[in-house]
């Protein structure tokens, strides 16, 4: 039984619910994740690839699967749902009321002899329609049984005796229990619209219309086609393939819902990439849209890379309907195009719908189970500065259930959620971070008794090779004892049978043909430390990444490759050895970058859980871009949330502002840090150490020269028209004329990315200089609106209230000239195909944000971070880790990241301090075992490696030769590989295990 | 783009758009327009005079009243309503065009509408063709003894004009009667072997209504009032509209 306050019960386990239990549980918190699915992954887990590295999601997320359900911290609850909840803030009773499953979970081996006798009864594969039962939809389905739909079931005795395990009992019934939990997080997501009541597009009617989700279904190697792609109505490949965005979203018609779901233009975009990367010249994609909402980091290169890389041709047209053409089998569209009225018709063999979020009827029974509001939309509501509360204290919410957003936002709002979760709970204990192992093997001495386990990871791998037969051509290498398939070798249950093997057989080395370690080698390598072995006895072949994908379709050549890949691996792990991992203690102060919304967010969050945080300002005040911000386009006022933010920080007995702080200097290593500043008018300076570090420099207002701005007094930017609407209402009140024109200064050459909030800014002061004059002629002049979410209802309120938008394109923009106080503006409606002149008294630049270009440059170059193409900080992991820097104990949050708004900007704000929370409650720093060792007596003393570390570390001893501390090596390898004396070696990449590799590849087998 | 810049002006009041939304519910949504096009997309009368349900709407809310008003598009629409069917914004484009019809002087209207509206005016049947209530009735008889003495199958068969509370009320398109009478008979046999109780009036018997299309709301309300009061008066239950 878990201290009852120190446990948060998250609900819902796809990759939200899933982030906050990981957060929770590295923090030293105990979670318990309940989904009232019959195994945990939501939505994520149906998905083919996930942009932008066009990956395969359900590889990207199976550790997370497989971890969540190892963790000692983390109680997993499938078929569960609540169905009350007692209680406050810190102190809440949960009802937890769990389905039958019919199926002994301690029993179950996942043989499938059920499913094969009664399929009709057993729940298992997926079918295309993405809304028929499944349960196992997938192998690495965790928890990893299958589930009895008893309903259907007539003979349940002959079901039982189908098990082998005698694992069924049909006598299981449903259970009711009481949890005692500190805090709630709510990850339940939305589920997706089903367009079958607009007939217009013939879904349900004719087979080869399908919905997003479902062509993921198809592409995927889990899919019904096994990954094949071709049409439903025929099972031939399709050659022309459309899509049509914004079904069911963006509308106030029929079965419309009136937000934006905010994902489909990137899932469309990506969906008709993979396509052409697939099959290139032999197929045709097409996507209809409305506007294309690339709005977040880099998204918009990866629109353009759709457009110029992979030839995806996208039109400006919502079609009217999908006609079937009887004669050809063909789906017919017309469209119309700019300045045209003729219609445009085509025949393609597929149709997509890309269909939205919806929130389901059970989503608001729950939200009435937890006396949680919800908005007019019937998603949880949350507040402009307080991103994932929810109306009732201590109940959170993270992802699509508060409102649509895509998989980075929703992980920065699940550690959010986990961050404010973690305030209602007792500090964590002591030790409560530390998992409990079996004792290490020694293995020194032995001879190798290898073991080799070959991945199918299904099509990836199994696709090219055949794995049975190079398992048992590993199975003759020198060293090795047993050699198997491992199947899915991530998958929960292969881990199992792996350390079952390892004890079983007394193996002594690991090898696991399989992907990239640098994805998987931390599962491996704690695989073997369970099973008794020392962590770095394990070796991964990359058969996959290096060979099976690249190679698909050669298979003979595949296989040599996959063969010497094998062996190059056992021959290495041979001569592998234990290592043990250096550990000092951690330091838990944290060193906060940045002092405006999203650092002092990040601040207080930290210090209100007891961290001792520095917060360094390169300006002389706190405050940042959001000073200059008065209103949010909800309404909410900026200046008052803003001071009394500021007064929270300055007061704080924990928090320390260090203003007019500039970064010179930096040493050390995640969990002790060093770094220099100089501060104040007189520069003096000074260290501070930390364990870890926020990075939230923001970014800078973007001010192009463009359309005369700076040089005629009409002409402003919209952060500018804020504080005039604000300041001189009289003076906007004699306005006749208003326009604005997105886009300035972004999504061009020079800046080639989205800037997000300006849609949102120009509707907003558009909206509020209505309320001052509503006679005013207003005009927004756009190239695509970009309200995503809830804020798609404010460019209809700008629209009902008449504010006039006209599309430019980028080879025809405006054209500005002054005309006396006024200025005239210029430009062309595509839909008239005319050009129309509007003389101003005011035009408005939507000119946004752009890198603060040298700020992140020098913190890059002292940090050692790497950067995005725009410059700005470049995150370890796009999709699953937006908030970590590729550096550990390096975090990010705001504009630093990408332009967002302020309610964005908190989130990641609270994901950060949670990030730091989980990384600074142990103890001890783990360095890892990967530091260079010197040989005193082949050093010469020559100096090169002193000059060749990046980080400063090798220096000359009294002794007369080079030594590095292990403590501050990054175990990088520069000085190995320099030093001409080869006094330096790398540990885990000794020249030994390196030439045994070698000589495995060359080593050609009979 | 051969035409000349149009100079927006910030005088907005009393433009053809505006008048229309005082008209209509929710003003019709006229504001709303996304320019998406699907409505542009469905419509039977896309590329008639380079005009599309899209351009006009955007035409109109530009303020460019004089060039909508007079283009004969406005009269090529069938009013079938497939553009506010899909329309997501759910903008009532029909109802764009129906007030547009209503602000051109009558007598510049199409010729053909406009004399089939004021033939049916001419009498009390409301039909285009300006037939009389008494022709109507002779034709039916006609047509009717013919079939049941040539078909025997079809000898009970009825087809009553005026005949006092019947269940149904039906109209007819007036072209029949008097181009292609045989047309008539199929309708009658479906409603003689499915057993129906039916008539029609002899006022108000002319199912189409091109006042309607010409935008004379008063001609318009007058065909309907009519064949609506003769239904009324023989105490019919419900009114079969064939056109």
């Amino acid at each position: 039984m878990p201290n009852q306050n120190n446990t948060v019960l998250v609900i819902g386990s796809g990759v939200g619910g899933m982030k906050a239990a990981m957060d929770l549980s590295e923090a030293g918190r105990d979670v318990v994740l309940i989904d009232q699915a019959a195994s945990i992954g939501g939505l994520m887990t149906r998905l083919d690839r996930t942009f932008p590295t066009n990956n395969c999601d359900l590889c990207t997320i199976a550790p997370n699967l497989s971890e969540n359900a190892r963790d000692k911290h983390i109680e997993v609850l499938p078929l569960t749902q609540v169905s009350a909840l007692q209680g406050q803030a810190g102190d809440f009773t949960a009802t937890l009321t769990r389905a039958p499953r019919y199926i002994d979970m301690e029993k179950c081996t996942a043989c499938g002899e059920c499913h094969k006798a009664f399929p009709e009864c057993v729940r298992f594969e997926p079918g295309l329609d993405h809304r028929a039962p499944t349960c196992m939809r997938y192998p690495q389905a965790t928890p990893q049984a299958f589930s009895i739909d008893m309903e259907k079931c007539e003979d349940t005795a002959a079901l039982v005796n189908a098990c082998p395990a005698g694992a069924i009992n049909p006598d299981d019934g449903e259970r009711t229990e009481e949890r005692q939990v500190g805090a709630v997080v709510l990850a339940i997501g939305a589920e997706l619209f089903d367009p079958s009541g607009l007939e217009n597009f013939g879904y349900g009617v004719y087979p080869d219309v399908v919905t997003g989700l479902e062509y993921e279904r198809i592409m995927s190697a889990s899919g019904p086609t096994g990954g094949e792609l071709v049409r439903p109505s025929n099972g031939k490949p399709p050659q022309r393939v459309a899509w049509i965005q914004c079904v069911g979203s963006r509308g106030i018609n029929r079965e419309d819902v009136s937000y934006c779901s905010g994902v489909c233009c990137m899932y469309a975009l990506k969906e008709a990439i993979v396509t052409k990367e697939r099959f290139q010249d032999d197929i045709e994609a097409t996507i209809f849209y409305m506007d294309m909402r690339t709005y977040g980091k880099d998204y918009e290169l990866y629109y353009d890379r759709a457009k110029k890389t992979y030839g995806v041709r996208l039109e400006r047209c919502r079609p009217h309907s999908i006609i079937s053409d009887a004669a050809s089998g063909q789906l017919t569209i017309s469209y119309a195009t700019d300045a045209s009225s003729a219609l445009t018709t085509e025949k393609f063999d597929m149709v997509v719908l890309s269909t939205g979020f919806r929130v389901t009827e059970n989503a608001c029974q729950l939200a009435r189970v937890l006396g949680i509001e919800l908005n007019e939309h019937n998603f949880a509501r949350t507040q402009s500065f307080s991103p994932v509360a929810t109306s009732r204290p201590g109940v959170y919410v993270c992802g699509v259930f508060e409102s649509p957003k895509d998989i980075p936002e929703t992980m920065m709002q699940a550690s959010a959620a986990a961050c404010l979760a973690s305030k209602n709970l007792v500090p964590v204990a002591a030790g409560n971070g530390e998992a409990e192992l079996p004792p290490e093997r020694d293995v020194s001495g032995e001879e190798p008794r290898i073991g080799v386990f070959v991945c199918d990871c299904e099509q990836n791998i199994g696709g090219a090779v055949d794995v049975d037969a190079l398992a048992a051509y590993a199975g003759k290498l020198p060293g090795v004892v047993l050699s198997q398939s491992a199947g899915h070798g991530c998958s929960r249950e292969a881990l199992e049978k792996i350390k079952a093997a390892i004890v079983e057989q007394n193996l002594n080395r690991v090898v696991i043909g399989g992907c990239s370690p640098r994805t998987h080698e931390n599962l491996f390598q704690n695989t073997l430390r369970e099973a008794g072995l020392n962590k770095y006895l394990v070796e991964m072949a990359n058969i996959r990444d290096q060979d099976t994908w690249v190679h698909m379709n050669y298979p003979e050549m595949a296989m040599t490759k996959a063969k010497d890949l094998i062996r190059m691996a056992v021959a290495g792990v041979a001569q592998a050895q234990a290592l043990k991992d250096n550990t000092l203690p951690m330091n838990k102060d944290v060193l906060v970058l940045g002092g405006g919304v999203s650092g002092m967010n990040a601040a207080l969050e930290l210090a209100d859980q007891g961290h001792r945080v520095y917060l360094a300002e390169q300006a002389g005040h706190l405050g940042g871009m959001a000073l200059a911000v008065r209103k949010t386009l909800e309404g909410d006022d900026v200046p008052s949330y803003m001071a009394d933010l500021i007064e929270k920080v300055s007061q704080h007995a924990l928090i320390e502002v260090i203003t007019q702080a500039i970064v010179v200097d930096h040493f050390g290593m995640p969990g002790m840090y060093k770094t220099g500043f100089q501060i104040g008018p007189r520069m003096y300076y000074r260290q501070i150490e930390h364990g870890a570090t926020v990075l939230a420099t923001g970014a800078t207002h973007n001010v192009p020269r463009a359309y005369s701005l700076g040089e005629h007094a009409a002409v402003t930017t919209q952060i500018e028209l804020d504080s005039v609407i604000e300041d001189q209402p009289e003076r906007v009140k004699d306005w006749g004329q208003l326009v604005m024109i997105q886009c300035v200064g972004s999504r061009v050459p020079e800046n080639p990315n989205c800037s997000r909030i300006c849609c949102q800014s120009a509707i907003k002061n558009a909206l509020r200089a209505l309320d001052l004059n509503p006679d005013m002629r207003v005009f927004i002049l756009y190239r695509d609106m970009r309200t995503y979410g809830f804020s798609e209802d404010y460019y209809a309120e700008a629209r009902r209230r008449g504010v006039i938008f006209v599309r430019y394109e980028t080879d025809t923009p405006p054209e500005v000239t002054p005309d006396g106080d006024k200025v005239k503006i210029a430009f062309a409606d595509p839909i008239i195909g005319r050009k129309l002149a509007v003389t101003a008294d005011c035009l408005a630049l939507s000119t946004g944000m752009a890198v603060n270009e040298e700020a992140t440059e020098d913190l890059a170059t002292i940090f050692h971070l790497n950067r995005s193409l725009d410059g700005s900080f470049l995150e370890e992991h796009i999709k699953l880790r937006p908030t970590d820097l590729s550096i550990p104990g390096f975090f990010v949050a705001g504009s630093a990241h990408a332009p967002k708004n302020i309610k964005e900007c908190i989130a990641q704000a609270q994901a950060a301090a949670s990030r730091v929370l989980s990384m600074l409650s142990k103890d001890t720093i783990n360095l890892g075992a990967t530091v260079a060792r010197v040989d005193p007596e082949k050093c010469a003393t020559c100096l090169v490696c002193v000059r060749a570390c990046p980080y400063g570390v090798p220096f000359i001893n009294e002794d007369r030769y080079s030594e590095i501390d292990p403590a501050k090596c990054h175990g990088c390898g520069t000085c190995a590989a320099e030093c001409p004396a080869k006094a330096i070696e790398l540990t885990r990449f000794e020249d030994a295990p390196i030439m045994a590799r070698l000589e495995g590849l060359l080593e050609r087998s009979a | 783009m051969p035409e000349a810049v149009i100079e927006l002006s910030e005088e907005k009041k009393g433009l053809f758009i505006d008048k229309v939304k005082e008209l209509l519910p929710e003003g019709g949504n006229l504001n709303l327009c996304l320019t998406c096009g699907a409505c542009t997309s469905g419509c039977p009368a896309t590329g008639l005079e380079g005009m599309d349900p899209r351009k006009f709407l955007r035409m109109a809310a530009l303020g460019m009243d004089e060039e909508i008003l007079s283009s004969d598009w406005i009269w090529m629409c069938s009013m079938c309503q497939r553009c506010i069917y899909v329309c997501p914004m759910k903008i009532d484009i029909p109802q764009l065009v129906y007030n547009a019809r209503a602000q051109v002087p009558r007598e510049k209207r199409p010729k053909g509408t406009l004399g089939s509206c004021d033939m049916a005016l001419r009498n009390e049947s409301g039909s285009a063709m300006g037939t009389s209530p008494e022709d109507f009735e002779f034709v039916v008889g006609d047509v009717l003894e013919e079939y049941q003495e040539a078909q025997p199958e079809f000898a009970e068969m009825q087809a009553p004009i005026d005949k006092e509370g019947a269940e149904f009320f039906l109209n007819q398109n007036s072209r029949e009667p008097v181009t292609e009478p045989d047309e008539m008979v199929p309708l009658w046999k479906i409603l003689h072997l499915a057993g129906v109780d039916w008539t029609y009036g002899s006022k108000g018997w002319g199912g189409e209504n091109y006042c309607m299309f010409l935008a004379d709301d008063e001609a318009w309300e007058h065909l309907v009032r009519q064949t609506a009061g003769q239904a009324d008066a023989l105490g019919c239950k419900t009114f079969l509209n064939t056109e």
